[in-house]
């Protein structure tokens, strides 16, 4: 609501106009008027750089589920190894750390419990032995990962396993950037339909019998991660029976794809120019 | 004077070892005399057991502030490092650090005086992923004492050899943080500006320095 300013005059000095002040400035208000404008330029500090952190961005590294893609698939007795890619993408403003990638299978019932997990993360032709190593990506790129899921145990847990529809995987990766080091969880579903397919095209049957090649199931398994598989690629099947995609992807070998940056897109989006 | 660089490739160099041990063991019936033995920070600070992970670092609100506007090149870009690097120089001297660098960025256009006026602690650090597995995962705090090291392994490598302590990277960038007496730390610094020991995985963090020229470069 607007007030009309009283006016009040005070006796000029020689030479000088009438001086003209406001009521609230003769009761000592330019203090008050002098201690709005400080609390003012106080608060916009704190509204400057928020307004900066906000126009600078931060790192937004996330796997994208949805560009999941079954590569390889191996079965042996008492052992089952699914190879899959799983692109991470950075869709953040600003570069951001991978700084760990764990990953653990989901619990599905208590039938399981004689099974046995180990997954190893491969990022062909620059990290090759299974562990992963603190990487930093710029906006917008894109890195083709690949698992290696290891699993062990007797024969009709095992199948039992290979009837679900999928595999449930969480992975938690650690990301630092401009913030603090912040963990995110995703969960994967490996679509075990497609690791059926796989195994079936494999010549002479899915499997090999124990002692033919394959590692027996009371042998400790060969680890996935043993880096022993040449350039690119993790450590060959520890049985013979190995079938590989042959999808549109396959092969592709890019360890690095920097696209476009997609602004906020959606997951999986980033993940199709690959 | 110029030198002629040898690097050494190690074992990976873990805070069991012993530093002493390490640079003898691989220098032994190599050195000169007059030759330096260049060693890496990285080594220095692992064996003295200096190390950090991320998560036990809990940034406070400067750090948070500060890292936001250093170049993502920097190790002190990280609120981590940033902070590792606030608790060992205090708060006062980075948030001078900030001003005077903002000040001087803005009206003189001029770069790099966050490190300086911030100091050993800010140049030297290096930050998660700085170091090769299985150190990447931690951030590297600089030597204690890089001259007193300097010195004793300087004595344990026998008569006229020197020794000096270097952070080198691929930017271009080299700082001879610590000496024996009598090494001429501008001749070595203008060699390992170039890092010869890599910045990737070489695992290369010894080099022997030998002078082109007669003269000695060590006491």
């Amino acid at each position: 609501m607007w007030v009309r300013r009283r006016r009040a005059f005070i006796p000029a000095g020689r030479g000088e106009g009438p001086r003209v002040i406001t009521p609230s400035a003769a009761r000592g208000g330019t203090g008050v008027r002098w201690l709005g404008w400080a609390i003012a330029g106080l608060a916009a500090v704190p509204a400057g750089f928020a307004a900066y952190f906000r126009l600078q961005g931060d790192a937004d590294i996330r796997f994208d589920p949805g560009s999941l893609e079954v590569l390889e698939a191996g079965r042996w007795t008492h052992g089952l190894r699914i190879r899959f890619r799983l692109p991470v993408t950075n869709r953040g403003r600003q570069k951001g750390m991978l700084y760990e990638i764990l990953t653990r299978p989901e619990y599905v019932d208590r039938w399981m419990k004689d099974l046995r997990f180990s997954v190893s993360v491969f990022w062909p032709g620059v990290q090759e032995t299974g562990y992963w190593a603190a990487t930093l990506l710029k906006p917008g790129e894109v890195l083709p990962l690949e698992f290696e899921l290891l699993v062990t145990g007797a024969e009709e847990t095992l199948e039992r396993l290979l009837e679900r529809p999928v595999l449930g995987l969480v992975t938690r990766h650690g990301v630092i950037g401009r913030l603090p080091l912040r963990w995110h969880l995703t969960e994967v579903r490996i679509p075990l339909a497609a690791v059926r397919d796989l195994l079936a095209r494999t010549a002479g049957g899915a499997r090999q019998p124990a002692g033919a090649g394959g590692p027996r199931g009371d042998q400790p398994e060969r680890p996935a991660a043993s880096g022993a598989g040449g350039p690119g690629r993790a450590a060959p099947a520890p049985g013979p029976v190995v079938t590989r995609s042959t999808g549109p992807r396959r092969g592709q070998a890019r360890p690095r794809v920097l696209i476009a940056r997609a602004p906020g897109g959606p997951a999986g989006g980033n993940g199709r120019d690959l | 004077m110029t030198f002629d660089v040898e690097t050494i490739r190690t074992e990976i160099i873990t805070p069991e070892h012993d530093l002493v041990d390490v640079v003898r063991r691989y220098t032994r019936e190599r050195l000169r005399p007059g030759d330096v033995v260049a060693v890496s920070t990285k080594i220095v600070s692992i064996t003295q057991g200096r190390l950090l992970r991320p998560e036990d670092v809990r940034p406070g609100l400067l750090a948070r502030l500060v890292s936001r506007f250093i170049d993502q090149e920097g190790s002190c870009s990280s609120p981590h490092s940033l902070q590792a690097v606030i608790e060992r120089t205090g708060r006062a001297r980075v948030a001078l650090a900030f001003v005077v660098a903002g000040c001087t960025r803005l009206l003189l256009g001029r770069s790099g005086d966050f490190y300086r006026i911030a100091g050993y602690q800010a140049r030297v650090i290096d930050d998660v992923m700085g170091t090769m597995p299985p150190f990447d995962k931690h951030i590297i705090l600089p030597p204690a004492d890089p001259d007193g090291v300097a010195k004793r392994l300087a004595r344990a490598l026998g008569r006229n050899i020197g020794v000096c302590i270097v952070d080198a990277n691929d930017l271009g960038r080299a700082e001879i943080v610590g000496a024996s007496p009598g090494v001429d730390r501008d001749a070595v610094l203008a060699v390992m500006r170039s890092n010869p020991w890599g910045n990737a995985d070489q695992q290369s963090p010894l080099a022997i320095l030998r002078p082109r020229s007669g003269r000695s470069a060590s006491a």
